[in-house]
């Protein structure tokens, strides 16, 4: 059971979701998110009362995280993935800023 | 036009013979009509001919009537039998001459007609083949016309030629009528019998009847057996205004459609029946123009479930024929309408059960947490990483592992990564279910099986079908139904308890224990064969203890569903409580965990979770402190006899165990041991 709620403000969407983040249901969620990113605006994703996350949801999370979706959730376990995600999300980009760093770096230096 | 015929006594011979050649063969009133016009107008001389046949549905006399000069034929000339020459011919059976129409008193309608074709004289003559009388035959002309008895005998003659050929006529339309009408039903069957749904099979039936009786408005009615009442269901209608008259329920009481539901026949019900029908619906009909309504039963298996009504704007009578006709379009209706409707039935049934089973595998799998397997650590991960690999195959899985570790949750996951997740997952515990009772709860009995089985079972084999069947607790398995189980995994067969057919299933079996499954072989406890078959993938779930790493997330996890359930909002838990969950052995693996934390959110005051360790616990923790002081006690007594009891200095026992000298000196003193070297 997934429930999604979509509130598009002037200068931020946010997608809420209800449920489980799992299964075939992580496609009905990142479609939105995909259909909330065309607007070019800030996008928030908001685990609200999520249950479970499975492997294809953590995957999802990570995705989006990448793609500069801002993710929040409630509960102890939700806010943990969450803070995971973007802990992983922050070290993959701190270390791509290093290697662009080091390539950008002249030779001999 | 009247030629001057000839009638000698040849001629007339001639004629008749004529008249007999021309008929062989001869079909159609026009066609019978124009040869003995040939054959007639040589001997006498008339400028109308004509046949009138008695019809018995409605009590008229239908003329067929041939206007002799250029041969127009007029075929619309029906009186009431009373009001025609030909019907007082018809019921007499006598011959009739009216010479002079005009000093007639009787037949006005008739006398009316004739004048406009300013006929003077009518001669008819019954028109009967043996004891069959079909009605008069006969001729008129405008001039005064007094046919001479040869000429009468030899009219009356040629009748009975005419009506040999007339009845061989009638009986062909008869024939041709009868095959019309029974392809007519065949067409309605099957246009009916593939029309399953209601919402499709309303308008097939107004389709059809529109072809065979002759319409404005037509209702189906369906008794209700909620309301008592009729539901109706207007298939067909000349006028907008009609149809709404008659939508939805409807109390019958006082309208035609009751008296057909109390009597199970037919009911023809006119305008001016509306005395004999108080139903205002009725009146309201009658006001909207409906001049005459005839409403037949429709009868399943000796009860009636509702009726058939076709309403007309004319006054029309509805003839015996098309009653019996309407009454047999009923019963093809009747079949079709039940079998719509079970469908429907059985439709919403199967919808409904759909439904329910897509709620109850949320349910479980929500308790069950499928899809969520919790934990990031290595000894998991592989466990996972076997389910990837184990999943899509369908090989026979065994899963092995401590009380508690979730092997449940590792069997469900098989089942929803492999193709059999739209199957059943059909769980069944061998240690739950009493050895006599195994058998049947597997693979269920006939009716008469045993004393009990008071009905056919199926067990779980056959429910399992196209499925995944998980065995848990399988080292519980009583010894002699292995070989059956064995049997049914390898061949994918079995029969039920008491039954001799032999049921072919498809399933996928995952077995799981907490036994040494091989040390039970070895004491014969498990047959070997049946461990082989089942040990093609093992899984070994690990145990908490050595998964501690996935203690916090898994301690996370349970909190926050636990919180939730409850209402509580917990958003913290404090580091030493984490720890003391870390370094607790669970004997109880998860399912211990899992109770401690929510007997902990229980007892929480305040949004930081208060762990409730078990009560064990405490006790098990003193005992690993005692242990722990007794071995640095140890330590401390060897490094002072190292050190000839000097505390301090270069040599001394607190720079050999890398402690201050004050540390040691208050350790020492925490275990009694400056007393002793002093």
């Amino acid at each position: 059971m997934l429930r999604i709620s979509i509130k598009n403000e002037p200068r931020c969407s946010t997608i809420t979701i209800d449920g489980q983040l799992a299964g075939d249901d992580v496609d009905a969620v990142e479609n939105c998110c995909e259909e909330a990113a065309t607007l070019g605006r800030r996008a928030r994703l908001f685990l609200r009362d999520v249950s479970n996350i499975d492997a294809r949801g953590i995957t999802l999370l990570r995705r989006l995280a990448s793609k500069g979706f801002e993710l929040s959730a409630c509960g102890l376990y939700s806010s943990y993935l969450v803070e995971e995600v973007r802990r992983h999300a922050g070290s993959r980009t701190a270390a791509a800023a290093e290697a662009q760093r080091w390539q950008n770096k002249p030779s001999g230096t | 036009m009247n030629p001057q015929p000839a009638t000698s006594t040849t001629d007339i011979y001639e004629a008749v013979m004529a008249l007999s050649r021309f008929l062989a063969g001869r079909v159609g009133p026009q066609d019978l009509l124009t040869g003995v016009a040939e054959s007639l107008g040589r001997i006498i001389r008339f400028d109308h001919l004509g046949f009138v046949l008695h019809d018995a549905n409605g009590g008229l006399m239908r003329g067929h009537i041939l206007n002799a000069p250029g041969n127009p034929f007029i075929a619309s000339l029906s009186l009431p039998v009373d009001d025609d020459p030909a019907g007082w011919v018809w019921q007499n059976q006598q011959p009739l001459v009216i010479l002079d129409f005009t000093s007639q008193t009787r037949w006005p309608e008739y006398r009316r007609r004739a004048a406009e074709f300013q006929i003077s004289t009518l001669i008819l003559v019954p028109l009967t083949s043996g004891d069959n009388r079909l009605g008069a035959f006969g001729f008129s002309s405008v001039a005064p016309y007094k046919p001479s008895p040869a000429e009468l005998a030899f009219l009356e003659r040629v009748a009975s030629e005419f009506a040999v050929a007339v009845e061989s006529f009638l009986a062909r339309q008869k024939a041709l009528h009868e095959r019309d009408r029974i392809r007519t039903l065949f067409d309605i069957t099957n246009a009916l019998v593939a029309k399953l749904s209601p919402n499709e099979l309303f308008p097939a039936i107004s389709d059809q009847l529109s072809k065979i009786v002759r319409h404005d408005h037509a209702v189906l009615t369906l008794c209700n057996e909620e309301t008592g009442g009729l539901d109706v269901y207007a298939l067909h209608s000349a006028d907008a205004h009609l149809s709404e008259a008659v939508k939805g329920p409807f109390d019958p009481t006082g309208m035609p459609a009751a008296e057909v539901l109390a009597t199970g026949r037919p009911v023809v019900a006119r305008d001016i029946d509306a005395d004999r029908y108080p139903n205002p619906n009725f009146r309201r009909f009658v006001a909207l123009g409906l001049k005459s309504m005839c409403s037949v039963p429709l009868i399943a298996r000796d009860r009636t479930i509702g009726t058939l009504a076709l309403s007309r704007l004319t006054e029309d009578l509805w003839t015996a024929d098309d009653i019996e006709f309407l009454s047999q379009v009923a019963n093809q209706i009747t079949i079709a309408v039940e079998n719509a409707l079970s469908y429907r039935q059985l439709q919403e049934l199967k919808d409904r059960l759909a439904t329910e089973k897509l709620y109850l595998e949320d349910e479980i799998r929500l308790d069950h947490n499928i899809g969520n397997m919790v934990g990031q650590g290595p000894a998991f991960q592989a466990v996972l990483q076997g389910v990837q690999i184990v999943a899509p195959t369908d090989s026979t899985v065994l899963i092995l592992g401590e009380t508690g570790t979730s092997k449940e949750l590792v069997a469900r996951a098989i089942h929803e990564t492999s193709s059999r997740k739209r199957g059943s997952f059909v769980k069944v515990n061998c240690a739950a279910i009493p050895a006599s009772l195994i058998e049947s709860e597997l693979f269920g009995h006939e009716k008469g099986a045993f004393t009990g089985a008071l009905a056919q079972k199926i067990g779980r084999f056959e429910l399992a079908h196209k499925g995944t069947l998980f065995l848990d607790e399988i080292g519980e398995l009583p010894l002699e139904l292995q070989p059956k189980l064995l049997r049914a995994i390898q061949e994918q067969e079995f029969e039920r308890v008491g039954g001799t057919r032999t049921i072919q299933t498809d399933v996928r079996f995952i077995a799981a224990t907490n036994r040494d499954l091989k040390a039970m072989v070895d004491e014969n406890r498990f047959r070997a064969d049946l461990y082989y078959r089942l040990h093609v993938f093992p899984l070994t779930v690990p145990p908490l203890r050595e998964r501690r790493d996935d203690i916090p997330l898994l301690t996370r996890y349970f909190v926050q569903k636990y919180a939730s359930r409850m209402g509580r909002n917990i958003d913290a838990i404090p580091t030493s409580a984490l720890d003391a969950l870390v370094r607790y052995d669970w004997p109880g693996n998860i399912r211990e965990l899992q109770n401690v934390i929510e007997r902990s959110v229980i007892l929480t005051k305040g949004n930081a979770l208060q762990v409730a360790m078990p009560e064990f616990a405490g006790s098990q923790a003193a005992s690993l402190q005692n242990r722990a002081s007794d071995l640095e006690r140890e330590r401390i007594l060897k490094a002072l006899e190292q050190a000839g009891g000097i505390v301090g200095g270069p040599d001394g026992a607190a720079a050999r165990l890398g402690l201050k000298r004050t540390t040691l000196q208050a350790r020492m003193r925490k275990y009694n041991i400056e007393r002793q070297f002093h």
